[in-house]
């Protein structure tokens, strides 16, 4: 299958970039992995494709005092190897497939917002912030509240996605990602990742990202809020994770019911916070 | 658009439309048909070329991404490897392939060999486990899977006794 036609530019800079992106049915190219299916089914036909892999300033990953900044063209494969958090090297570890991982990238993930993604609920359970260069600036999206739905986002057409802040791991933090994987796409049935903070035995800080259970990765607080203060033991996990689903639309298809994929869920979730829970003991 | 890039060590400049996948320039403009096209989905893998030395759909990429890069297809795997490392003129992937009926059709083969080129530059002695693992990307329809990864592990102790990674690196070259 082949693309519509497309006009196509290789800007070096961020600015370069937003101008073009700026232009009418223009759409941003990062590694492609997503976006090149669409533009062959033609669900996706931009008049003009602005591939961002000349443009160093959305490389690398750098660490500060108390965050860490991942550039939008970091790829599965470098996370996976070299993220400062668990749950995002086990999240990039279960994307696609290994050509899937060496092409993709973190900012394009995020930015194309599949339901079923797995980046995304490690970053909603690492709090974590967009950060967004426009026409009007630069600007910071919290990701809770970045996903709107299937392939939409906050993003507007003419921003570009430089990079995302994480925390940096301190002393006492354990975090996971568990899927359930549709075994011909690889996509999560369900996927949960999580991250928690103890102290003398004591959760202090829980996240909790899901993704590929209803219309877009969310953050279940609810269930996180729930988490605090308990030594996260079987009991506690699972009175707290009757929140995990709360205010969701669990979808349902050809190869889950609603019900499988909300008790898959759970089993995910739980998984993950058991595993969470034994790195942040140490 | 100006296109050059290397494919299988020759510079290739061609004038392409954006929307040429990187397969469809392999395959209909370099009539390098050893690269297949199986789902068109980006799913099955048969269409994987090295690009810069890593395994890559070339159904899921514009030929215009691999500006400047050096692609490898199935027809120039075996030039990496020192003449004495082939045998009957094959890479050890591609014998092992031979030898231990890690095929059927072929159609995947390939593709399922320039993957499993990928996983034994990074490991050079893989379980059965982390040879299914590493091939996830790409699917077999005859085989079952088992002569594959039979084949990709006998490749694997050729090229260790060779003293060389799958690109016809010494292990020291490829360790850095």
């Amino acid at each position: 299958m082949i693309p519509a036609a497309f006009r196509y530019e290789r800007p070096t800079t961020i600015d370069e970039a937003i101008e073009l992106l700026g232009q009418p049915e223009a759409k941003a190219l990062a590694g492609g992995q997503s976006l090149l299916p669409l533009l062959r089914l033609r669900m996706a036909e931009p008049e003009l494709l602005v591939d961002l892999q000349d443009i160093p300033e959305l490389r690398g990953m750098r660490h500060d005092m108390d965050q860490v900044w991942v550039g939008a063209f970091v790829r599965h494969v470098e996370l996976a190897e070299s993220a400062p958090w668990r749950v995002l090297r086990e999240a990039a570890e279960a994307t696609g497939d290994r050509q899937v991982r060496r092409l993709g990238t973190i900012g394009g993930a995020t930015a194309h917002a599949d339901p079923a993604g797995d980046l995304p609920a490690a970053l909603l359970a690492l709090h974590a912030v967009v950060e967004a260069v426009g026409p009007a600036g630069r600007r910071e999206i919290p990701i809770d509240g970045f996903f709107l739905g299937p392939l939409t986002t906050e993003l507007a057409p003419d921003e570009v996605l430089a990079g995302l802040r994480l925390p940096r791991p301190k002393s006492g933090t354990g975090s996971s990602y568990r899927k359930l994987r549709q075994q011909a796409s690889g996509f999560a049935l369900a996927g949960v990742g999580v991250m928690v903070r103890m102290e003398a035995g004591r959760c202090v800080e829980a996240g909790i990202g899901v993704t590929g259970v209803g219309l877009q990765p969310y953050a279940a607080e609810a269930a996180g809020r729930r988490l605090i203060g308990t030594p996260l033991g079987d009991a506690e996990v699972e009175a707290a994770l009757e929140a995990l689903l709360e205010g969701v639309d669990v979808q349902e298809d050809a190869y889950a019911s609603a019900d499988y994929r909300a008790k898959m869920c759970r089993l995910c979730a739980t998984q993950a916070l058991e595993s969470a829970r034994a790195e942040a003991l140490g | 658009m100006q296109l050059e890039l290397k494919v299988n060590g020759r510079l290739v400049r061609r004038d392409v439309e954006p929307r040429t996948l990187l397969v469809d320039l392999l395959r209909d403009e370099l009539a390098l048909t050893g690269t297949k096209v199986g789902c068109d989905t980006s799913q099955c893998g048969a269409c994987t070329v090295l690009l810069d030395g890593h395994a890559v759909k070339s159904c899921n990429m514009l030929a215009l991404q691999a500006q400047g890069c050096d692609v490898v297809t199935i027809e120039g795997l075996r030039d990496l490897v020192p003449e004495e490392v082939r045998e009957e003129g094959l890479h050890p992937l591609q014998a092992a392939f031979w030898n231990e009926d890690g095929l059927q059709c072929g159609y995947c083969t390939p593709g399922m060999i320039l993957s499993a080129c990928d996983l034994l530059k990074e490991n050079p002695n893989p379980s059965d486990e982390d040879v299914r693992h590493g091939i996830e990307g790409n699917i077999c329809r005859c085989t079952g899977y088992q002569p594959i990864v039979l084949a990709v592990r006998k490749a694997a102790d050729v090229l260790a006794d060779a003293g060389i990674d799958p690109l016809g690196r010494s292990r020291e070259e490829a360790g850095r």
